[in-house]
């Protein structure tokens, strides 16, 4: 009983943040850089990592990419001047969309497990990926002194023994 | 009369937009009245057609150019800014298409401003690709509107050379009565068309320019890609391109954070490693582990801030040489070769290493203790670093090395061409270069910069100051006091080390730069130059330094903070590793005296004084156990009575005899031996964190630094031993010369700094300091 009590008190504090930086050496094209930051090492496995941060890459990349539907879109634009972006949301805007999406994704099923949460790049002004990462009040081990205040409150662990 | 679309809500900021738009409108607007209608009946009723199209499309550009946004970056949250903590370094270099870009610190927005960006003063915000702050459009033209700012201007043109052409067509039909209301009018329009037609066309001109270029106008008013390269172009198709098709960027400021959905529940998964093998890992294997963690903590900005130090800025003509140059020293120096690394002088490893190793004493340690024992040291130190597999970390180092070592080098051994001792070299090397870790590993350790023997150096040698000094000490001082935090360590440092015997020898440390640097200049820059080089060494640096001095102490006082933070940051690791901080300080010094003894011109000179002092290392060791009883009581003796130890050391010098040497050997157990004396003191003070054991530390890891130098050094060491007596009678006056060189041991490093600095700033481009300015 006394163990369920306990698991039921645990909540999750902000630790720290980790910042995956832009990978500038292609030019001002949205990346990331795929390096593993080693904050995460004990928190996540390095591919799980490696493999967001590429997928978030090639949704940029795509985003960013000259094509036939940029080039419609302009036009178009030009064409209306411009009250067509009133009423319509542009291709990189879509993207958005799905990046936003996916990482939401990402969170649920990868991040929020192991503590962490990935912010949208695009609340950064696509400078960083930021990862928050969550200490677990309880656990004993973990000694992160700056462990700041901010507790999003997560609730009752677990299943309450019985 | 049409009304200006302008609304003057604060009046100078709008004035040039209602200007503007003013004129736009009601010029245009004139035309379509007065002189459309004629030009429909007569020629085509097309002609108000198309320049209505024209003008809707200007007035769109024009709306889309001033209400959109230019692409504003979000300020930087405080914890981020937090992450950036140690932003010593004004810049920080990225390598983008390689060609090294410096991203500048953004002291509102409070993160490094990616390429390309600036902050915009009149709108008070980054912005993305910035190119310029229109006061026409009111708005910062950046990556968001430049397209439509560009067709702005394209369609502007276009419709000026519409309005002027048919208005002259109207005039021309009209020559008869030029009087009339209609043909004046159109006039009129015709000479406002006309005025604004010679800046609109050249603005157009040059942003065509521009965008075939790839450029903006920020990067080309402020010469950015000078005789360099534009890493941005995507050549003169793409780039166009890229202006007109490429998609809208998004807007990152707007969005309302929608709040997570996802919450973060307490029973985290764990993947590989537990905590408990992660400790396990740091206290068996703390270098690693350390070296990690500092990785981590600098990887991305602080060694890239590292790298810009010893990076040219923005490419200047020779850079993509030299960058060249430099990667290919990279190899070698990565392979451990001995020759690069030995070689490198001290100063520019201070700036440089020091933050690498700045963050953790024990990884300083295990770096100078690599390199004391030569290149197989290194060699692990680098293996060590590649297992960790920070690539930064490592190529930091070798690149910097090649950096100055390109600069220095020559300039070293031209200092010293006779020498041709590779043992001599190698040592001095080595002394040379853990002296400049030293004096950066202590840095760190050490924030107050009163005991740093390299730091201080610098900063009496670069201050302004050091101008008016005469004294050595006064500058010291002087330096100290304002920056020093905490004021009574500087005090009783000073009271130590820089008022006791610095003073006098400053001045001498300086001569002997002066002669490392002159090259040529006479032997005579050794022990006897005390009094009488001073005078004219000091002609050659206030000029070299004017210009410099400012901007070195900006960044001293930088890395200054940056160093309390770290100590803050690190004083749990300093707790554990306290020993490493105590002996930091010691082994700097004694190194930093082998360095400055091989610093010396002559060759030969040098050889025996490296021997010397090695012997005196090992003598020291010798006598270690009484220094330890005596240390503790001496660090606070001598604290207290810095005077005795200078005076007599003067009073050696002016003997410049065997038996004052002895004497002064003999002194050791007082503790007021020679330059290892004034060390002695120095140490303890040095450690504001572990006084307790300090003392008897230091000095005993100084001997063992210095032993295994020794045995590194090897056959060296047996001539050593043999000629102990030898070296006692040579080494008087290198011992004089040690003196001298001691209380300019803090002063060497500087010397191989002034060359590349001089160097560097008469023109050859990319140095250490022109570029952490």
């Amino acid at each position: 009983m006394v163990h369920s009590l306990q698991e039921l008190r645990r909540s999750a504090s902000l630790a720290t943040k980790v910042f995956v930086q832009r990978d500038y050496s292609d030019g001002t094209t949205c990346q990331f850089q795929t390096k593993f930051p080693p904050e995460l090492e004990s928190r996540i496995e390095r591919q799980l990592f490696e493999e967001t941060v590429k997928t978030l890459n090639s949704f940029y990349a795509e985003a960013e990419k000259i094509g036939g539907s940029s080039y419609l879109e302009g036009c178009l634009a030009c064409a209306t001047a411009y009250f067509i972006f009133l009423c319509m949301e542009t291709h990189y805007e879509k993207v958005l969309k799905k990046i936003s999406k996916y990482i939401q994704e990402q969170n649920e099923k990868i991040y929020a497990p192991r503590g962490l949460l990935l912010t949208d790049p695009l609340e950064r002004g696509m400078r960083v990926i930021e990862i928050s990462i969550y200490e677990d009040r309880c656990s004993s081990g973990s000694s992160s002194s700056s462990s700041s205040s901010s507790s999003s409150g997560g609730g009752g662990g677990g299943a309450g023994g019985r | 009369m049409p009304s200006s679309t302008g609304k003057r809500f604060k009046p100078t900021k709008y004035i040039p937009v209602s200007t503007a738009a003013a004129l736009l409108v009601g010029s245009t607007t004139l035309f379509f009245v007065f002189t459309c209608p004629w030009l429909t009946k007569a020629i085509s009723p097309a002609i108000p057609v198309y320049n209505g199209l024209v003008f809707l499309f200007v007035l769109a550009n024009f709306s889309m150019a001033t209400f959109m946004d230019p692409g504003v970056f979000p300020r930087a949250d405080e914890d981020e800014d937090k992450d950036d903590d140690f932003r010593a370094p004004l810049y920080k270099n990225v390598e983008i298409k390689g060609i090294q870009v410096r991203m500048k610190w953004c002291a509102t927005c409070h993160f490094y401003r990616p390429p390309r960006c600036s902050h915009c003063s009149v709108c008070d915000n980054c912005v993305e690709d910035f190119d310029h702050h229109c006061p026409w459009v009111n708005n910062c033209i950046g990556r968001r509107n430049y397209r439509y700012f560009f067709l702005f201007l394209l369609s502007l043109s276009t419709h000026m050379v519409g309005v002027f052409t048919f208005g002259l067509i109207f005039i021309l039909n009209h020559m008869e009565k030029l009087g009339a209301a209609h043909t004046t009018i159109t006039m009129a329009v015709m000479c406002v068309a006309g005025l604004f037609f010679i800046p609109v066309i050249g603005l157009t001109g040059f942003h065509i320019v521009l965008v075939a270029r790839g450029r903006t106008t920020n990067e080309q008013v402020t010469g950015k890609f000078r005789g360099g390269v534009n890493p941005f172009t995507r050549g003169c198709c793409g780039n166009v391109e890229h202006v007109l098709c490429s998609p809208l960027a998004p807007r990152y400021i707007v969005e309302p954070k929608k709040k997570q959905a996802v919450s973060v529940k307490p029973p985290f998964l764990r993947p590989d490693l537990s905590e408990r093998q992660i400790t396990v890992k740091i206290s068996d294997n703390g270098i690693q582990a350390n070296l990690n963690r500092s990785k981590s903590k600098i990887s991305l900005e602080g060694l890239e801030d590292k790298g810009m130090d010893v990076q040219p800025p923005l490419p200047p003509k020779g850079d993509p040489s030299k960058y060249s140059e430099l990667k290919g020293q990279l190899g070698t120096s990565e392979e451990g070769g001995l020759s690069p690394k030995l070689i490198s002088p001290p100063t520019p490893a201070m700036y440089k290493y020091r933050p690498a190793f700045g963050n953790n004493p024990k990884v300083h340690y295990h770096a100078t203790a690599e390199q004391i024992t030569m290149q197989e040291g290194h060699s692990q130190g680098a293996l060590i670093e590649e297992d960790g597999r920070s690539l930064d970390y490592q190529s930091e180092p070798s690149l910097d090395i090649p950096s100055y070592r390109k600069s220095s080098l020559h300039k070293t051994y031209q200092s010293s061409p006779l020498q041709i001792d590779s043992f001599a070299i190698n040592s001095r090397s080595l002394s040379l270069k853990s002296a400049g870790r030293r004096g950066t590993d202590k840095m760190p350790l050490h924030p107050i910069k009163s005991e740093g023997a390299a730091s201080t150096p610098y900063k009496s040698i670069f201050s302004p100051n050091s101008l008016s000094n005469r004294n050595g000490s006064l500058s010291y001082d002087s330096l100290l006091n304002p920056m020093s935090p905490s004021g009574r360590k500087c005090i009783a440092h000073s009271a130590v080390s820089s008022v006791g015997y610095h003073s006098p020898y400053l001045s001498a440390k300086m001569c002997h730069l002066r002669g490392s640097e002159l090259q040529r200049q006479p032997p005579q820059s050794f022990s006897p130059v005390l009094g009488s080089p001073a005078a004219h060494q000091r002609d050659p640096s206030p000029v070299r330094y004017d210009n410099l001095s400012k901007t070195i102490m900006a960044s001293i006082q930088e890395r200054k903070e940056m160093e309390e933070r770290e100590k803050l940051l690190h004083s749990h690791p300093d707790s554990v590793f306290a020993d490493s901080g105590v002996y930091d300080t010691p082994s700097s010094y004694s190194l930093q005296q082998v360095s400055t003894l091989s610093e010396d011109p002559r060759s030969m000179a040098m050889r025996y004084g490296s021997r010397d002092n090695l012997m005196a290392a090992t003598s020291f060791s010798t006598r270690n156990p009484v220094l330890q009883s005596s240390v503790s009581s001496l660090s606070s003796a001598m604290t207290r009575a810095p005077r005795t130890s200078t005076t007599s050391l003067q009073a050696d010098l002016a003997n410049n005899n065997v038996q004052s040497h002895q004497a002064l050997q003999g002194r050791v157990s007082n503790g007021s031996y020679k330059s290892p004396g004034h060390q002695v003191p120095s140490s303890p003070t040095g450690m504001p964190r572990s006084p307790s054991y300090g003392g008897p530390k230091a000095v005993s890891f100084v001997n063992t630094v210095e032993i295994t130098e020794v045995q590194s050094v090897g056959a060296q060491r047996d001539d050593i031993q043999l000629k102990t007596p030898h070296s006692k009678i040579n080494g008087q006056p290198k011992g004089i010369s040690r003196l001298g060189s001691s209380s300019s041991s803090q002063g060497t490093p500087v010397s191989p700094a002034r060359h590349s600095n001089v160097k560097k700033v008469s023109g050859v481009g990319g140095t250490t300091y022109e570029i952490s300015v």
